[in-house]
């Protein structure tokens, strides 16, 4: 696994895709810093309300859009030039290459998340908050973003896998992840809609939900079973796989 | 009998209804250069994939180094190189980096870039992005890929397609170093005869998925010996007449075949006959190019 990572590293460190990470925390930062962040009756939860702004436009459209902008491109270099069959005559094990690719792009979406919160800490620093930072709240958000993830990189994985054009998953992706702006709306259905959790589990309550996740048990099934679901299908498809 | 490297036995690839590869029993042994030879579509490539694992038998078996390639995979791929139907390279990395990003997971010396480099005489361009290589550059960086991990076993399909003339003279060469030097046997396949007879000392022809030739190069060469031909007015008594004399010759569409074997014998066989009074029409020597062999063999629809 060691020596997967390290060659796959190499791999995603010579292309440019990873230089994505910093467009939507970028993007946030800008709207934390703008005039719509400014809720002066809010004065007591600054940091959480700028969270909530700032998660807006991250994890809406963004963060579900990156899970599969990542996932298509580092399966292209291998579609592209033949990679698949050069690495896979290789003594390496096909599960251990499809999970390498899995946690080579959930670690990318953890860089993204990472660098929100910097985000988060410049637009505090700028506005002058309280030093007093709720650091459970802020970790739980991100982490929380991170896990919600990680069922969208399985199914992304999967038909970024499957198919060697890039266009083809990416159109899967957006089309699940557009209707998030209609089903964020609806109170009945988007704890069900896995596209959805990464802000549904990202959006700060308030300070007195301390520490524990905003979401339902309802959600964590959603999100786990989705989980499962998609690595494990994918698993299988992928250990099968004839290149 | 030498070690037997490669055994298939009864090995079977169907896509949909078509057999694909139908009963393939291929057996290469230690320190051979077996020229897989076949016209296009002919399941070479199917078959390379399914001995790298790469695709699934619909039935029979493979032991490489005697172990089962379904049970003992990765021992197995350890010790193969292989280098399948077009180079594999990943555009955005250097040659260098490459051939690094194999090496990693190979546990090769760092020493062995340098080294496959210089053999296939990339040392020069290892700097450059392989987005911008030619065909022929890539082809010679999959021969340095599969070289990378000091393999026992080379599995090589196609790997002159697009080099240039002394490209392919190179590769050649290098091909036919490697069993001497380093005791590595090599499987190539190629469409084209004339590249496995300079190389090859075993030949396996398939055509539409079966097997239809496999034996060494010479037994390969002595179908194309050549014969001399008679046409005579009456072959059948001929042919019985040289039979009583203790000439045995072939009979075929009323011509007399005689093996080309001595000037003496045919002049003796003609004297015979016409000291019989049969009228000799023609006498002409007929000889096969291993060419044409081949495509005897593998039928002229296979096309070349």
């Amino acid at each position: 696994m060691g020596k997967l990572f390290h060659s796959e590293f190499l791999k995603l460190r010579k292309s440019s895709i990873w230089l994505l990470i910093f467009v939507s925390p970028i993007l946030s930062l800008l709207l934390g810093l703008s005039e719509l962040n400014k809720f002066p009756d809010l004065e007591r939860e600054q940091w959480i309300s700028a969270l909530g702004i700032m998660t807006i436009s991250h994890a809406v459209l963004f963060l579900p859009l990156l899970t599969g902008v990542f996932s298509g491109f580092i399966c292209r270099y291998e579609h592209v030039g033949g990679g698949w069959k050069q690495l896979l005559s290789l003594p390496v094990s096909r599960c251990n290459v499809y999970f390498m690719k899995i946690i080579i792009v959930s670690l990318l979406i953890a860089l993204t998340q990472l660098l929100f919160i910097t985000g988060l800490f410049i637009v505090g620093y700028v506005n002058g908050y309280p030093t007093d930072i709720p650091w459970s709240v802020i970790t739980t958000s991100v982490l929380g973003g991170w896990i919600a993830c990680l069922p969208l990189i399985s199914l992304q994985m999967f038909v970024s896998v499957a198919w060697s054009s890039f266009a083809a998953p990416f159109a899967v992706n957006v089309i699940f992840t557009i209707p998030n702006i209609l089903i964020i709306n609806s109170e009945k259905f988007s704890p069900f809609y896995p596209w959805l959790q990464p802000f549904l589990l990202m959006t700060p309550n308030s300070v007195e939900s301390f520490g524990a996740f905003s979401g339902s048990a309802a959600q964590f099934v959603v999100v786990f079973g989705s989980l499962m679901l998609f690595l494990g299908s994918g698993f299988w498809y992928f250990s099968r796989k004839e290149i | 009998m030498s070690n037997v490297i490669i055994e298939t036995n009864k090995l079977t690839k169907t896509f949909g209804k078509k057999n694909v590869v139908d009963n393939v029993d291929l057996k290469v042994r230690q320190g051979e250069i077996y020229g897989f030879l076949g016209p296009n579509g002919a399941g070479k490539t199917t078959t390379i994939r399914m001995l790298l694992g790469l695709a699934r038998p619909t039935k029979g078996s493979i032991h490489i180094f005697g172990k089962d390639i379904q049970q003992e995979k990765y021992s197995i791929l350890k010790k193969v190189g292989s280098l399948v139907e077009y180079p594999s390279y990943y555009g955005h990395l250097n040659a260098y980096e490459n051939l690094e990003a194999v090496r990693i997971l190979l546990d090769a010396p760092k020493s062995k870039i340098d080294e496959v480099l210089s053999i296939v005489r990339l040392t020069k361009e290892a700097k450059r992005p392989v987005r911008g290589f030619s065909l022929g550059m890539k082809q010679r960086l999959g021969i340095a890929t599969a070289l990378l991990g000091n393999p026992e076993l080379l599995i090589l399909d196609e790997p002159t397609n697009g080099l240039d003339p002394s490209g392919i003279i190179e590769i050649r060469e290098l091909i036919k170093s490697m069993p001497k030097e380093h005791g590595i046997t090599i499987i190539i396949s190629s469409h084209l005869l004339s590249e496995i007879d300079q190389m090859a000392t075993q030949v396996g022809i398939i055509s539409q998925g079966q097997m239809i030739f496999q034996d060494s190069l010479s037994k390969l060469r002595e179908r194309s010996k050549s014969k001399i031909k008679l046409t005579v007015n009456r072959a059948e008594s001929a042919w019985k007449t040289l039979l009583s004399h203790g000439y045995t010759t072939e009979l075929m569409q009323k011509n007399l075949f005689i093996n080309n074997d001595s000037d003496d014998q045919i002049a003796k066989i003609i004297k015979l006959l016409v000291q019989n009074d049969f009228s000799i029409y023609r006498a002409e020597e007929e000889k096969k190019s291993l060419e044409e062999i081949f495509l005897d063999l593998i039928g002229l629809e296979g096309g070349l």
